[in-house]
């Protein structure tokens, strides 16, 4: 019994954490982010939904910020989001 | 002349004029500032709250050195004035102004208050005559072409503090028929307006197409500082030049 106990422990110590939006630095993931706003009209709608995923997955990491670098990230989250969402609506449906 | 080919003529003549008038009823163009002082702004938010003089801002000073993104998307600079929730711990902490006004790269904001909180819109406006003699000319606004001196590579500002977007991929030229047959189509550049700003700068807050098409882009609402109104009012290039952005058009 001791034995199971101290495997399992062993196991668990090792194991490797999933990857989650909770592990992703913020600052990094916000300026990929960023920086994928120009070129938004060359993605695939896969592409641009993954890139919405990301927005609104680092939107909900915002409460970890405080003063003015939340009130901005804030800000330019909501529209890359805003913006992503616009350009695949766009691919999808095409204006007539 | 006999009154009946005198009533032709004066009908003709109001055919022809009568449009134009019309036209400048309607549209009245903006009262544009001098050129030292287009596109200059006081930053009022809470300084005279808080008992200090408002901030004086001037574009041309910055627009060699920056695009318009670094500070209106980078930095969440608002594009409507007063509206940046910003204070003087947000500049220190190295956020909107502070980004650059660190002592490092623009001088910083130690001892140096009263160099910004002027509350004179004026503010180095004696300065201009200089600075503006090597660039290019231009009609309105500043009377500096500045997509031209970048198309020329005769400034080169900077187009991000952060991180480098990536390239542009939508280069699109719309062209747009105008309400009144009279006047020829806009035409609107992608790819000059990508130099100096952000897709998400435009789309979709300003200009939201899928929304509602592009007929409700009239000149009504552009002077209202709708649309192309929340630049080209008092910053880019005034609308004062129609030619700009309908070609072939005189005035």
């Amino acid at each position: 019994m001791r034995k199971l106990w101290l495997g399992l422990m062993t196991i668990w110590i090792l194991m490797p954490l999933p990857l989650h939006a909770g592990t992703v630095d913020i600052n990094p993931e916000y300026n990929a982010l960023n920086t994928q706003a120009q070129q938004s009209m060359a993605l695939s709608p896969p592409e641009l939904k993954e890139l919405l995923l990301r927005c609104t997955n680092l939107q909900t990491r915002l409460p970890e910020l405080s003063g003015a670098e939340k009130k901005i990230m804030h800000r330019k989250l909501r529209r890359l989001c805003a913006l992503f969402s616009y350009v695949l609506a766009s691919k999808q449906s095409p204006p007539k | 002349m006999s009154y009946r080919s005198g009533t032709v003529v004066l009908l003709f003549l109001s055919g022809l004029l009568l449009p134009g008038l019309l036209f400048g009823a309607q549209y009245a163009l903006p009262e544009l500032p001098s050129p030292a002082l287009y596109g200059n702004l006081l930053m009022d938010r809470a300084s005279s709250r808080g008992g200090v003089k408002p901030v004086s801002f001037s574009h041309w000073t910055h627009r060699t050195r920056y695009t318009c993104r670094v500070c209106h998307d980078e930095l969440e600079f608002d594009m409507a004035v007063g509206s940046t929730e910003i204070d003087c711990n947000d500049v220190k902490d190295g956020r909107y102004c502070g980004a650059c006004h660190n002592g490092k790269q623009a001088f910083g904001r130690q001892d140096n208050c009263v160099y910004c909180h002027t509350g004179d819109i004026a503010f180095r406006s004696d300065q201009f005559a200089g600075f503006s003699r090597e660039l290019t000319p231009d009609e309105f606004g500043n009377q500096i072409d500045w997509s031209q001196m970048m198309r020329r590579g005769q400034i080169e500002p900077l187009n991000y503090l952060y991180a480098k977007p990536s390239e542009t991929s939508f280069e699109k030229t719309l062209k747009l028929d105008a309400a009144w047959g009279r006047i020829p189509p806009a035409v609107f550049p992608h790819k000059e307006h990508n130099q100096w700003v952000g897709c998400d700068t435009c789309h979709p807050d300003l200009f939201n197409i899928r929304k509602q098409g592009t007929e409700h882009f009239t000149m009504a609402r552009i002077l209202k500082g709708e649309f192309c109104g929340y630049c080209h009012l008092k910053v880019a290039f005034p609308i004062n030049a129609c030619e700009r952005c309908h070609p072939g058009m005189s005035r």
